[in-house]
């Protein structure tokens, strides 16, 4: 007896098979419909991975770098560490295109709505994952960029000191914090994970795989009749021209292909970056999130003020509940883009906004003040390369783009002189009418030829 | 309603293939319906559950709906009895109270310490230059008391009098340095900047730095528990 046959005879199940991979699905569903199992792969993927590291990771401030460097040094250890580390920037950009794909073509819609909340929760789930996941390594870059999450997250509005002290299991960052990342990363969110993806897959399948909007549907409207029945109706036809299943199902496979693909070359072209051990007592070192948190880095920058920890804990509470609840804010009937101009737009600017705030947050300058470096001194007069000296030695690069180099919290000054006079740029250095601190007690020689610097600056 | 005049097939009356059986479209909802109905009759094939004569539709309908509620309060007290324990341990750290003025703003301070603790002479602190100092010091976390590592800026504006200062900047806690040009404490991440006695100056930080109690004693300077803003 063929052990098919065998197991079939016992488990029953090959029916069930058959019929999930020839049901028909809508004819005109695309490469754009692989998002999702390109997500779902790159879960498991993650799962997969993440498994093996636990099986050498230590999770405690006094062994945890120590045991990534061991990781490191073992027989693909680097390559299953690069990977986990890759597939985890890949997994939140596949999850979010997948959103967007299902946000634009409105396939939240009746009947989809609870696989859109359980889909957006899992969102959450996943930039979870890589937030908890970020500290593990217990370097500095982990380590100093984790203070300031949790410190974004602890600066909401009255429950802030207890968000802090349930993050980091105390009011510092410790190892407390390290096992509390460690178990909530390994944990808790996994089985959020998995309830949440079992609910969501029954439910694609359930509801079967939305077509893709017309602008024209396949049916003609039947005056009185109910959503339920004309959207009934819709599917029956469009399936009624679809294809099976399993033809989709090549598509699916060739993209997690060139995924995995691209994951495992990042793996083994640059691996997973370790820096040095965590340190908190590292003065002088810039902390930086990683680029999917490089949004809200960026947006501290443009909300301050006594307000800022509510404009931010509304700004994120808001968006996320308008984000869960979208299928039950837009409820209108059409689905293709063009049809819900709102709608689209607004996804639209969401869009923009992230990635405008992701690119400046990006090309925001690290530690690199070194203006003197880029401004070439053999052009200048003596005193002018004084007063260059004197915007190197006091700091003024901390705030201040010049060639550049340098902050992002005043004014570039590039090109300055072009448009402040020197009495200006003076009145500015000595009482400034904003936010930069005044610098009155600069000796008077340093002063000119600080001037005669900025002068130059055209 | 206009169904009447309409004939469109009803999609709850389709009979379910077995393609529709694993994947149904909406409205698919009808084999569910009619299972339900097969329980609620409950004349479904097989050996009785009960033997002896079975009772009447109605009152098995009833007993079923006992049962269900009754096992879903066992379940409910069930998971009660583990998950208030766990609940309880897992928010152990939690301390301190809850901060209720809406804008009161930004990060509590880092490191609450107990006791005190000698940083070094004084003379090893020049006067109007900010000294970065690791220390050890004695803090209470969950409840157990142990040493933590940090760092803090240790001032003398004058001679006789010194502040110690915590390195975190008070808006999201990236790690301040001193700028000897500047003579500021410029935080690297948003621009704050604070004054030698941790005054903020500019930038989005809500109040000064924080700060140790700070005693000198035999020549020595002694770190002490956080001083807490009123």
């Amino acid at each position: 007896m063929h052990p098919m046959s065998w197991l079939n005879e016992r488990l029953g199940v090959g029916a069930t098979v058959r019929g999930f991979l020839d049901r028909p699905v809508p004819a005109n569903i695309g490469w754009l419909n692989t998002l999702g199992s390109a997500t779902l792969f790159l879960i498991i993927v993650q799962i997969v991975t993440g498994i093996a590291l636990a099986l050498f990771y230590v999770p405690s401030a006094d062994h945890a770098y120590a045991s990534v460097q061991n990781i490191d040094a073992l027989r693909f250890g680097a390559l299953v560490r690069g990977i986990h580390h890759w597939s985890a920037s890949a997994l939140v950009v596949l999850i979010g295109l997948h959103v967007l794909r299902v946000f634009f073509q409105a396939a939240y819609k009746y009947p989809r709505e609870v696989t859109w909340v359980v889909g957006a929760a899992l969102f959450a789930v996943v930039l979870g994952f890589a937030f908890t996941g970020y500290l593990l390594p217990w370097d500095q870059k982990a380590y100093w960029a984790t203070v300031v999450g949790t410190n974004v997250a602890g600066s909401a509005p009255i429950v802030g000191s207890v968000v802090i002290d349930l993050l980091r299991g105390g009011p510092a960052l410790t190892t407390e914090s390290l096992t509390r990342f460690y178990g909530i990363h390994v944990w808790v969110l996994p089985a959020v994970l998995l309830i949440g993806v079992a609910i969501h897959l029954f439910a694609v399948i359930r509801q079967g795989i939305a077509a893709a909007p017309r602008r024209t549907p396949l049916v003609a409207d039947v005056p009185g009749e109910s959503q339920r029945d004309r959207y009934a109706r819709e599917y029956a036809a469009e399936k009624h021209d679809g294809h099976p299943f399993y033809l989709s199902l090549l598509k699916d496979a060739v993209v997690s292909a060139v995924i995995l693909a691209v994951v495992v070359a990042l793996a083994l072209a640059v691996g997973a970056p370790l820096e040095a051990q965590a340190n908190p007592n590292a003065v002088g070192y810039v902390p930086r999130p990683e680029w999917y948190f490089l949004d809200m880095f960026q947006l501290l920058w443009y909300v301050s003020g006594p307000a800022e920890p509510l404009v931010i804990f509304l700004i994120g509470s808001i968006g996320f509940l308008v984000f869960l609840l979208v299928p039950f804010i837009d409820r209108g009937r059409k689905r293709h883009p063009r049809q819900r101009p709102i709608a689209t737009a607004l996804g639209t600017a969401s869009v923009l906004g992230v990635l405008l705030l992701t690119a400046q947050g990006a090309m925001a300058p690290v530690a690199s003040t070194d203006v003197a470096a880029t401004v070439n001194a053999s052009t200048l007069t003596v005193a002018q390369q004084a007063g260059l000296k004197v915007f190197q030695v006091q700091g003024c690069a901390a705030c201040h783009r010049l060639a550049g180099q340098g902050g992002t919290a005043g004014p570039d000054l590039t090109s300055v002189a072009s448009r402040l006079s020197a009495a200006q740029i003076q009145q500015q250095i000595t009482s400034p009418r904003d936010k930069m601190p005044p610098y009155a007690d600069l000796a008077p020689g340093d002063m000119s030829n600080l001037l005669d610097f900025l002068s130059t600056r055209k | 309603m206009t169904s009447d005049l309409v004939p469109e097939p009803d999609p709850q009356h389709i009979e379910p293939t077995s393609v529709d059986a694993v994947a149904p479209a909406a409205g698919g909802d009808g084999p569910a319906v009619a299972a339900d109905r097969a329980l609620t009759t409950d004349d479904a094939p097989g050996a009785p559950i009960v033997p002896g004569s079975p009772p009447a539709p109605e009152r098995r309908w009833l007993r079923r709906t006992f049962v269900v509620r009754a096992l879903g309060g066992v379940s409910a007290a069930l998971a009660a009895v583990v998950a208030v324990p766990v609940a309880g341990l897992a928010s152990a750290p939690v301390g301190g109270p809850l901060r209720f003025p809406l804008t009161a703003g930004a990060i509590p301070p880092t490191l609450r310490t107990t006791g005190f603790t000698s940083l070094g002479p004084l003379e090893s602190f020049p006067v109007g230059q900010p000294t970065l100092v690791p220390a050890t010091v004695p803090v209470t976390i969950a409840g157990v008391q142990q040493d933590a590592q940090i760092a803090v800026y240790v001032v003398r504006p004058h001679d006789q009098s010194v502040l110690i200062m915590d390195i975190h900047c008070t808006h999201m806690g990236c790690p301040i340095s001193w700028s000897q040009g500047a003579k500021q404490f410029l935080c690297p991440c948003h621009g704050g900047a604070f004054a030698q006695d941790g005054t903020r100056v500019s930038g989005p930080p809500p109040r000064s730095l924080d700060r140790y109690q700070a005693v000198i004693a035999n020549q020595e300077v002694w770190m002490g528990p956080l001083v807490e803003e009123s």
